[in-house]
């Protein structure tokens, strides 16, 4: 499809999200290239994982655009009627074949052990065999470095265990945008690195990549390009070195300055 | 003693009927249960209310009514009813009502992130229900379905009035031959007792296995 390969990876325009009183997505136009690795950061509350979680219709956007490598997948014109749960379905479906996502919390499934917690996604959602499923998860088991945990269960894994077992859960299917929100929040701090090794190294394999990450050295080291939300809205953007070097709009100043005083490991790197 | 030797016999074989009754029953409702949870759960509004007003509609009426209306009200349409088979329709259509809102709250317990993170890997929401979420609900809903069950085996006592001989009618008709309720009636307590007790072993100590964690 020569056409396709023109198309960015993924492109939004004007999508927006309220809850309640709250507008949590204020109108937001992004555009990412294939193979690129976007890192967006921000205020708690700004809209971050909102925005990610638009991405593959974890939250159905009130109005706005969403097409995913060149396929529309969501359309909403502002004012009219939520689509029916079944084209909702369908919109839903077309969006997670493309995508894959980390979550904050893991969400491993602790019913299944780590074997089956990353192969029934292709097995059941992919219609993969059975046979063809194992033999690639293993690959992938082994390459977030739990070969030896491949018949435990999620609670006898520590936390940063089981976000590895959830990007390998996410990499077994072969997305080709892989979504992380805030893939380190919910860990101590001594297992973040265990888990942030492993997606640095993901980085190097040229998948599009949307990182939501308070880690703001992690993000200058892996993001082709820096997203900055605040109240719902795209503030500012370009490449690390601008932004965490010589931001320009203050509400990035201001929140830089914030984080980056709480964790000077980011400052020497800079 | 020589009395409780003789009447045995014939309780029994009350017993044995009541538990083929309860055992038939119970699966049947912990099918019809399901299906009427998911129905509950539904996102089509028509399936919803279907499935809500059965469930009010069987929770708000007794089970002896039920019972008479299956056995001796269908008779009236042309619709006969051997008296096992309508004690077994009566007490799965009752149990499946109660059944269903045990599994509805076991679902509904299941983490939100669950459900997102078997949709985000692709899992059609029929796909997410069977391999994600009713296996973690069943364990959530088991002591509560084994409860059931128990009350079930007593319930079934009620089924004597339709003409059924389990336990509890075996029981009645040996105290009209023998005139000793006391006595059988004991001994009938005890039958009941000995069936019931076994069972809630079993579920303390699937109780006790589920709290242990999911390995």
């Amino acid at each position: 499809m020569p056409e396709a390969q023109n198309c960015p990876a993924l492109r939004m325009s004007g999508i927006r999200k309220r809850f309640g009183v709250h507008l949590a997505l204020a109108g937001i136009d992004l555009e990412i290239a294939r193979g690129e690795v976007v890192v967006i950061i921000g205020p708690s509350g700004s809209g971050k994982s909102t925005l990610l979680r638009c991405i593959n219709l974890l939250e159905v956007p009130d109005e706005g655009r969403l097409e995913l490598l060149g396929q529309m997948i969501f359309e909403r014109e502002a004012g009219s009627p939520p689509p029916h749960y079944r084209q909702l379905d369908m919109m839903a479906a077309k969006a997670r074949c493309k995508t894959a996502m980390v979550f904050q919390r893991f969400n491993l499934f602790p019913h299944l052990n780590v074997l089956q917690n990353v192969t029934l996604g292709p097995i059941r959602a992919q219609g993969k065999s059975p046979q063809h499923a194992i033999a690639a998860a293993r690959t992938l088991i082994q390459k977030v470095g739990l070969s030896d945990k491949i018949d435990a269960f999620p609670n006898q894994l520590s936390g940063g265990q089981q976000q590895r077992v959830a990007i390998a859960r996410a990499l077994a299917l072969s997305p080709e945008i892989m979504l992380f929100d805030e893939p380190t929040s919910a860990l101590d701090p001594e297992l973040v690195e265990d888990v942030l090794v492993v997606i640095r190294q993901l980085v190097q394999d040229g998948m599009t990549k949307a990182i939501v990450t308070h880690e703001m050295e992690f993000a200058h080291d892996v993001g082709d390009r820096i997203v900055f939300m605040d109240e719902g809205r795209i503030v500012e953007q370009g490449p690390p070195s601008i932004i965490f070097s010589r931001p320009r709009n203050p509400r990035t100043q201001s929140f830089l300055k914030k984080v980056l005083r709480r964790n000077p490991r980011t400052e020497v790197s800079q | 003693m020589d009395f409780v030797a003789q009447i045995l016999p014939y309780l029994l074989v009350g017993a044995m009927t009541t538990i083929e009754l309860t055992i038939l029953s119970m699966a049947l409702a912990l099918v019809a249960g399901l299906a009427l949870a998911l129905m509950r759960l539904s996102r089509s509004p028509l399936l919803r209310s279907l499935s809500g007003a059965y469930i009010e509609i069987i929770r708000g009426t007794p089970l002896l009514v039920q019972l008479f209306i299956i056995y001796y009200g269908l008779p009236q349409y042309g619709i006969r009813l051997e008296a096992f088979t309508a004690g077994v329709i009566g007490l799965s259509i009752n149990y499946s009502a109660y059944l269903a809102e045990v599994y509805r709250a076991g679902i509904l317990a299941i983490d939100k992130g669950q459900w997102e993170a078997g949709g985000s890997i692709g899992l059609s929401r029929a796909a997410l229900l069977q391999h994600v979420i009713v296996p973690q609900a069943a364990r959530i809903v088991l002591p509560p379905v084994g409860n059931y069950f128990i009350s079930m085996l007593k319930d079934s006592a009620l089924v004597s009035t339709i003409s059924i001989v389990e336990l509890m009618r075996a029981a009645q008709l040996r105290v009209a031959i023998t005139f000793r309720a006391m006595d059988i009636y004991l001994v009938t307590a005890l039958i009941y007792l000995l069936m019931s007790y076994p069972c809630s072993v079993l579920i303390r100590y699937f109780e006790r296995r589920a709290s242990r964690g999911h390995a």
